[in-house]
């Protein structure tokens, strides 16, 4: 901690990165200041409260400074404010500006070593790559969306069922909400699959061969297929179902945008070895987040005031859990606090293209918009990022894993973690291979719901598929040999946290900077 | 329901300590190996002794799984007399308290140990004569008043004459020597001394034989009083600034005895407020601390969250865990002591003054608050030998009251508080903190935290040196050997093989370099360096810069003030103490020299491995300190193994000195709750927490939604 990269000191913060300003005097209240609601007295202390939970403290000792204590004063209100940007990126970012400087002379090999071997998920390779490890057979990567033209907010390409054509894949679209269909987002060693989705288009009215497409997409031949709701969030009980090689797990979430991001993240967290490694993390993030279209900009609240503000800090949420994954399996980790609390920082940073747009379309759209002319130039230059194999066309902000911009080498080394085994890139072994389900068939659709399975007639059924009763059977049943909670050990490399009350703490390194004791 | 395993008619017979009888036994009896509702458990026998509570089942006979770390004298199935805390019967599905006589047998017993333990016994298919048996005699013996010579320790202590010598280079302070080693090596000899005035206990019989008090004091004034208002002194700081502690005079009816009181107290203030004695801070703790009430109702509430009955409670009152956690009030209080020893600290080292402790009989927090100065002040008391000198010289021979306060003895409950188990939470709070500046590690802290209930030690089973002695002699056993040697906790091989004991050992302790006679120069200065902290309070600087100063700190408090209201609400310490303590935290530690913990909210934290080690709920596999300690394990052995193959190549020096590192690496994946839990199993909360499942019951549909869940457990299987 302590690092705070671009910022020279301590007492630097970004203008983004400032949550409220608020002046007092010993004659007044304590006021809040915006940029409409201007000081009307002198300001003998200013504290800034930044939403990295530092708390800068300023006071203007009373020899003669006063006039400048309210012009500073206001000054920053109105900075802060012409510093959020108005609506989604997409509606061009002023305010906002890359830097026009070249990037530096000497480049360091290994600087930016992290991020060569993070897949950024933005070329045709990156996905071939990644499928490659996870050895996940009978899926295929699709350019179908290569011009954002089927699903805007998607990522170029899709992993998909293998069977199923573009030419098929491409009547699906239309029937979910924000067009994001069902896709493959992990497959587990032991053959089961983890899908992703937005819920289905009330409005959709799919034709027979529609239909066929659509369950060919969802259901495959891969049998039963498992809905969890995100609205419980039962992370546990999700890799409990995937290990229980039922053979897909499906999130759908109405947008897909933002729980679902964090629930397929966690489960991959807990199951994947890979993950827990820094460039795996940072893969994953990319994959999960960045590429799928987490709205980073409204949910951080980066925008400027007067604009539709829909904040909720999600990918802030998945930081802490992380964060409570770490503590309960230190040795499980290949980064550590350190590093999760760089990533903490540079979320309100408005620097990277990693937080500063809500989908691949628009990182690929912002290399060609215009400087307004107040540019702010931030020390130091940029590199340009461009993973390997290019992409859509070179972004000029760099992206968030481009440590070595920000962070001295001696920072960087403390993102790892000496004690943990950074998990395998190579391709994931097979597990056993998958038994075939043995109830249903291959038409079964579940909904996993408040820890108990029921099947769930996709709708365009007119009436569930016919089979016998059965009793309730939450799938925790405690104790019982063979699953995944019951066995003394479980599968190596899967971590089962502890989700007791006890086992839960204040991430408080990165809550509590604000007290002047923490600093 | 039970699935019913033929009870095993081979006869089991409890491992018995010298000295231990078997009082009553109970065949048949089921324990319950987790209170989950599955019933699954083992059928054995229940035997009471004069030592313990135990349950031998068939595995009891046969060794093959030795555990790791085993405890050679409490088993993990065996429950001394002194730990049991409380003792409930089940009639009919309602728990009752079991005190003392009973009119009807329960059909199930469950105990809760002070270790934290549960155990369940069933007695349904017990005869009745032996439950009868059973139940009234394990309540009378762990449960009723006892004479001091009822105890275990006086039949252990005749039966297996103590011939070893465990001090293991602890001081026992029972010596005058030892006292004169203390003020040598603290370098408190110039302005205190040791005192012989209360041989054969002329003075007082609460306190030690020998004990230390400023020269400047008279042997008439020790006398005067039985040794109240006389300062005695506990420490002394390397700036020469001494901890003193004092009891108090009894609140006196008569107003000319208080005055002539009050005047002797001021004739001691002033003698040694004069030079060459440092300026006095009294500090009276009955007001600046928590009473011994607070802190006992406030730990009876503490450990109730983690005696838990079965998995549906745990799971049940998880919802509630911080609200309950807070109200429990118990991190307060132990955040509360923290930062009072911090203010004495601070006293002693940037304000060159002695600090007075006192209360009424100076004991009690006097004892947790000079350890703790001590552990902070002083790395010597860091070290495992240190500690445990200290442990003498402030509790065993100090005086604290331990039968009393752990009522080992059921005399009075009112007697009671958890003052000893309040100093090792607290210094487990710095070990957490600082793990490398100690030689100990947490399962030190918590075993040590168990040998209160083990009465084979004399260490925790008297009230003060004298009782002790008094004892000692064995009056009623006059034919026999003479006085009675008893065995002191000190000694872990009477409680751990060497395998076990390593686990006390901290791998990671940055062991102070041993000074060479070359550079004892540079190790004075690094001595120094480590007071570099600001000094300027300690004088007050000029009479221009005291003003300036001064206005600044006016500003400060009435801009501090306002701001403030918004920023911190909390009650702030004052300025000079709120200075020492963040520039301390400011520089970076040196693990040698001075220590201050962490004492805002979060970083006060429940200690996990003595409060949650038999919770299986809480477990985490693979996961906790211990996945980490593992690791460092071994990458120790690692080096050590290279570092014998270097010495081997380089010369022919054999290297003797190895340390023996437990062997983790083996074995699997560990529990969090290494290395005490022995029961690996998971549990997990219930998809539909209790209280939903209640509104639910209510509702129609779930009867016809019953229907509609698919089972898929039985294919998964």
């Amino acid at each position: 901690p302590g690092s705070r990269g671009l910022l020279h000191s301590e007492d630097e913060v970004a203008l983004p990165c400032i949550h409220k300003l608020v002046a007092a005097s010993s004659f007044s209240k304590p006021k809040v200041l915006t940029a409409t609601s201007t000081l009307k007295f002198i300001p003998e202390e200013l504290a800034v409260f930044c939403r990295d939970f530092r708390l800068l403290h300023f006071s203007f000792p009373g020899n003669g400074l006063a006039p400048q204590a309210f012009r500073v004063a206001n000054a920053i209100a109105q900075a802060r404010e012409a510093a959020a940007w108005l609506g989604d990126a997409a509606e061009g970012h002023r305010g906002w500006s890359c830097p026009d400087e070249a990037p530096p002379e000497e480049e360091e090999e290994d600087e930016e070593e992290g991020l060569s071997s993070t897949l950024l998920f933005e070329s045709l390779w990156d996905w071939e790559k990644e499928l490659q490890r996870l050895g996940a057979v009978g899926w295929r990567v699709s350019a179908v969306n290569e011009r954002f033209d089927m699903a805007p907010s998607l990522p170029q390409y899709l992993w998909v069922p293998s069977g199923l054509l573009d030419h098929d894949l491409k009547r699906t679209f239309a029937h979910f909400q924000e067009r994001r269909v069902p896709r493959l987002c992990w497959h587990h060693p032991a053959g089961g699959d983890l899908l992703r989705a937005a819920s289905f288009h009330p409005a959709s009215e799919p034709g027979s061969e529609d239909v066929r497409c659509l369950e060919m997409l969802l259901l495959g031949d891969r049998g039963p297929c498992v809905l969890a709701d995100t609205a419980e969030l039962p992370t546990l009980a999700d890799i409990q179902l995937a290990h229980l090689r039922l053979q897909a797990l499906c999130l759908p979430e109405p947008s897909d945008r933002d729980l679902n991001c964090l629930l397929a993240s966690l489960v991959q967290l807990l199951g994947d070895p890979h993950a827990r490694s820094l460039p795996g993390f940072q893969s994953l993030v990319q994959r999960e987040w960045v590429a799928a279209g987490h709205p980073f900009p409204r949910r951080l609240g980066l925008l400027r005031r007067d604009s539709p503000r829909e904040e909720a800090p999600v990918f802030l949420l998945f930081l802490d859990c992380t964060w409570q994954l770490l503590w309960q399996f230190p040795a499980d980790f290949g980064f550590t606090e350190a590093f999760l609390l760089a990533l903490h920082d540079s979320s309100f940073s408005p620097y990277f293209s990693t937080f500063r747009f809500s989908c691949q379309r628009q990182r690929g759209h912002s290399s060609t918009s215009q400087l307004p002319s107040h540019a702010y130039r931030p020390m130091g230059g940029w590199q340009e990022p461009g993973g390997p194999g290019g992409g859509p066309g070179p972004c000029p902000f760099p992206p968030v894993w481009a440590w070595g911009r920000r962070y001295s080498r001696q920072q960087q080394q403390r993102f790892r973690n000496p004690a943990g085994a950074p998990g395998p890139a190579e391709p994931l072994a097979p597990g056993t291979p998958a038994e075939p389900c043995p109830r249903g068939g291959s038409r079964l659709v579940l909904t996993l719901a408040k820890g108990s399975l029921c099947p769930q007639p996709l709708p365009w059924w007119g009436r569930p598929p016919l089979r016998p009763p059965h009793r309730v059977s939450p799938p925790e049943s405690q104790g019982r040999p063979g699953g995944l909670l019951g066995s003394c050990h479980p599968r190596p490399g899967l971590l089962l946290p502890c989700t007791a009350g006890p086992c839960i703490r204040l991430w408080h390194r990165c809550y509590l900077r604000g007290l002047p004791q923490e600093q | 329901e039970i699935h019913i395993k033929e009870p095993i008619e081979k006869e089991v017979n409890p491992h018995l300590l010298p000295g231990e009888l078997l009082l009553c036994e109970a065949s048949t009896v089921y324990k319950y190996m987790q209170e989950d509702g599955s019933n699954r458990g083992t059928y054995g026998k229940l035997v009471c002794t004069n030592f313990k509570i135990s349950f031998l089942d068939d595995d009891s006979a046969s060794d093959d799984n030795e555990p790791q770390f085993k405890n050679k004298i409490v088993g993990e199935n065996d429950i001394t007399l002194q730990c049991v805390d409380q003792i409930y019967g089940v009639y009919d599905e309602k728990k009752k308290l079991l005190t003392g006589q009973l009119r009807k047998y329960p059909e199930k017993l469950i105990i809760y140990c002070k270790d934290l333990r549960v155990f369940n016994f069933c007695l349904r298919y017990t005869k009745e004569e032996e439950v009868k048996r059973i139940v009234s005699g394990i309540v009378h013996h762990s449960q009723t008043p006892k004479l001091l010579k009822r105890l275990f320790l006086f039949s252990y202590a005749s039966a297996a004459p103590n011939n070893t010598d465990g001090r293991n280079q602890t001081v026992m302070f029972e010596t005058l020597e030892d006292w004169r080693d203390e003020l040598e090596r603290t370098k408190g000899n110039v302005r205190y001394k040791a005192v012989t005035t209360n041989e054969g206990y002329r003075v007082s019989e609460k306190l030690p034989l020998y004990f230390v008090v400023p020269i400047c004091i008279s042997e008439e004034s020790i006398l005067k009083y039985e040794g109240r208002g006389i300062p005695i002194w506990c420490w002394s700081c390397h700036n020469g600034a001494a901890l003193l502690k004092m009891s108090t005079f009894p609140k006196e009816q008569d107003d000319s005895t208080s005055q002539m009181q009050k005047a002797f107290l001021d004739g001691i203030y002033k003698t040694i407020s004069k030079p060459p004695y440092e300026l006095l801070k009294l500090d009276d703790l009955s007001s600046s601390l928590p009473s011994l009430q607070d802190i006992q109702t406030a730990y009876t509430r503490f450990k109730q969250l983690f005696l838990i009955d079965n998995s549906t409670d745990f799971w049940a009152t998880d919802v509630k865990w911080f609200s309950l956690l807070e109200s429990t009030n118990w991190l307060e209080i132990i955040r509360r002591v923290l930062k009072k020893a911090i203010e004495v600290a601070e006293c002693l080292e940037i304000q060159h003054t002695n600090v007075l402790l006192i209360e009424e009989s100076a004991t009690d927090l006097c004892c947790v608050i000079s350890s703790l100065v001590q552990v902070m002040m002083d790395s010597y008391s860091r070290t495992k030998s240190g500690f445990q000198s200290l442990i003498q010289k402030e509790w065993v021979i100090g005086g604290h009251g331990f039968l009393d306060r752990c009522n080992h003895l059921h005399k009075s409950e009112k007697e009671e508080a958890p003052v000893f188990l309040l100093l090792l939470n607290c210094v487990w709070q710095l070990v957490q903190q600082y793990p490398p500046a100690f030689e100990f590690t947490e399962t030190y802290l918590t075993v040590l935290s168990d040998s209160l209930y083990v009465p084979i030690f004399s260490t925790f089973f008297f009230n003060s040196q004298h009782q002790r002695d008094t004892n000692r002699s064995g009056e009623s056993l006059k034919t026999q050997t003479g006085p009675f040697r008893f065995l002191t906790v000190w000694d872990w091989a009477v409680q751990f093989d060497p395998k076990a004991q390593a686990f006390l050992n901290n791998p990671l302790y940055a062991e102070k370099p041993k000074p060479d006679k070359s550079q004892r120069k540079t190790a004075r200065f690094k001595h120094q360096r480590q007071l570099s902290l600001p000094l300027t309070q300690a004088k007050p600087s000029t009479k221009r810069g005291f003003f300036r100063e001064e206005t600044d700190h006016l500003i400060k408090n009435i801009l501090g003030k306002r701001i403030g209201k918004f920023i911190n609400s909390a009650d702030e310490p004052p300025n000079s103490l709120r200075e020492f303590y963040d520039s301390w935290h400011s520089k970076p530690v040196d693990y040698h020299g001075l220590l201050l913990p962490r004492i805002d909210g979060p970083e006060i934290k429940v200690w996990a491995q003595r409060y949650l080690r038999w919770i299986p709920e809480a477990q985490l596999h693979g996961g906790g300190t211990i996945a980490t300690a593992a690791k460092i394990l071994d990458l120790m052995e690692e080096v050590q193994s290279l570092q014998v193959k270097m010495d081997e190549e380089h010369s022919q020096a054999v290297s003797g000195d190895v340390h023996s590192v437990p062997l983790l690496r083996n074995s699997a994946r560990l529990s969090s709750l290494f290395p005490f839990a022995l029961l690996q199993r998971q549990s997990v909360k219930p998809a539909l927490p209790t209280s939903t499942w209640k509104d639910l019951e209510d509702e129609d549909d779930l009867v016809k939604r019953d229907d509609e869940f698919v089972d898929l457990s039985g294919d998964m299987l």
